[in-house]
């Protein structure tokens, strides 16, 4: 079975990519509604989310490539970007600080996952060369960085699923486990063992220590440090709100 | 009020004319509602003289992130690089820049939200996050607008 992309006149790449990024918010937004958080709370946590992914985002791809032209989405630093901003917002707002935290960082895999179709449909982040079942050809399109009429592997549509029911594994965790922290920590966890053994498919990872391989390490090993320093800080500020009540 | 309490507990009235009052039952302790008092302090939607003073630095300190610090980042490294050395393609002057602009421009946002949480009523705050808003909206329709004229701006992903 083959998936010929159809050749389009201008990449849909930022559209799918808006799109996903939407998505994540409004599915992180219900999350924190769902878990009690006031109105205020979640309206100014999601601007701050958004504007927070956009400039790492931008700060990371201009870091990477030192053109202010050639500035754009990376995934390490949308991850870097909801982790700044739902965890700076959760110390403004003090409301619903863990389920708050744990709901944005639960809903990353899901824009990233979403935001991988975009990479498959504009030809880029492209897999090695493979003949087998569901084999990428890219026929066209002056956008598309993958060779043309080349059998690929189809990295970006595995991503985009694993991705996916990983959001749905933490989702699900969100819900049942007594601390939605721990249910964050698992999802980021599954987020970069996924990431890296993934990156071995792609026509420039392979198994060597690619630079997607570090960046994937170096964000997770930062949320994962950041996440148990937050639930301290959150268990230290229930304790003391409770004393003060009583 | 001998007579509210006997109406209270659901007995009778002066006139000795029996009153029935289905919220307390006879023999039934009266019902007082307690309020616990609120700590004044914490709420936002006090506004002092002093809680203004404050959110207007905040504000003032939000502005400075978001507009002098990038400019005079920018024209600090062009002078830098007009004078000595060309600094592009430096990767870590590039992560400086970056992340210089950046942390700003976060805090910036930081401030801004921080002031329209603690204090609610201030205007200077209200004004801010209409105008960091509409410049968020004016720069999606500017990408909007590129990639509809000519479908350049961020065709795929940059690494």
């Amino acid at each position: 079975m083959q998936i010929v992309l159809p050749v389009f006149e201008h990449s849909i790449y930022s559209v799918i990519l808006a799109a996903s990024i939407l998505i994540g918010i409004i599915v992180a937004c219900i999350m924190m509604r769902r878990a009690g958080a006031k109105k205020d709370t979640v309206f100014y946590t999601a601007l701050f989310v958004f504007v927070s992914i956009v400039v790492c985002s931008f700060t990371m791809s201009f870091c990477f490539t030192g053109n202010i032209k050639d500035i754009g989405f990376v995934g390490a630093g949308g991850a870097l970007g909801v982790l700044v901003g739902a965890g700076l917002s959760i110390f403004i707002h003090e409301d619903h600080m863990s389920d708050s935290l744990s709901a944005w960082i639960i809903t990353a895999p899901l824009m990233y996952g979403l935001s991988k179709l975009a990479c498959h449909f504009s030809g880029c982040c492209y897999g090695f060369k493979y003949e087998g079942p569901f084999v990428v050809i890219y026929k066209g399109g002056d956008y598309v960085e993958a060779p043309l009429n080349t059998p690929l592997f189809p990295v970006q549509i595995l991503e985009s699923v694993i991705f996916i029911l990983i959001f749905i594994t933490g989702f699900i965790l969100y819900g049942k486990m007594k601390s939605t922290i721990n249910a964050s920590l698992v999802t980021i966890v599954l987020c970069v063992f996924f990431k890296c053994l993934l990156d071995i498919f792609r026509n420039r990872g392979g198994l060597r220590i690619s630079s997607n391989k570090i960046m994937a390490v170096t964000v997770g090993t930062v949320s994962i440090i950041f996440i148990l320093l937050a639930k301290k800080l959150i268990m230290e500020y229930e304790d003391g709100s409770k004393q003060s009540k009583q | 009020m001998d007579q509210n309490n006997q109406n209270n507990n659901g007995y009778m009235n002066n006139d000795q004319v029996p009153v029935y009052n289905p919220g307390v039952m006879p023999g039934q302790a009266p019902q007082y509602s307690y309020q616990q008092p609120q700590n004044v302090s914490v709420d936002p939607n006090i506004y002092t003289n002093e809680d203004r003073k404050k959110a207007n630095i905040l504000c003032i300190v939000s502005l400075i992130c978001f507009f002098v610090v990038p400019s005079l980042e920018v024209a600090f490294f062009k002078m830098i690089n007009t004078i000595s050395v060309n600094l592009s393609g430096n990767t870590t002057s590039e992560i400086v820049r970056g992340g210089i602009g950046s942390i700003s421009f976060m805090a910036a946002w930081a401030l801004m939200i921080y002031v329209r949480v603690r204090y609610k009523k201030s205007i200077f705050g209200k004004v801010l996050m209409w105008l960091y808003i509409s410049m968020v909206i004016i720069f999606v329709i500017f990408i909007v607008a590129i990639i509809v004229a000519c479908g350049q701006a961020i065709k795929n992903c940059p690494g």
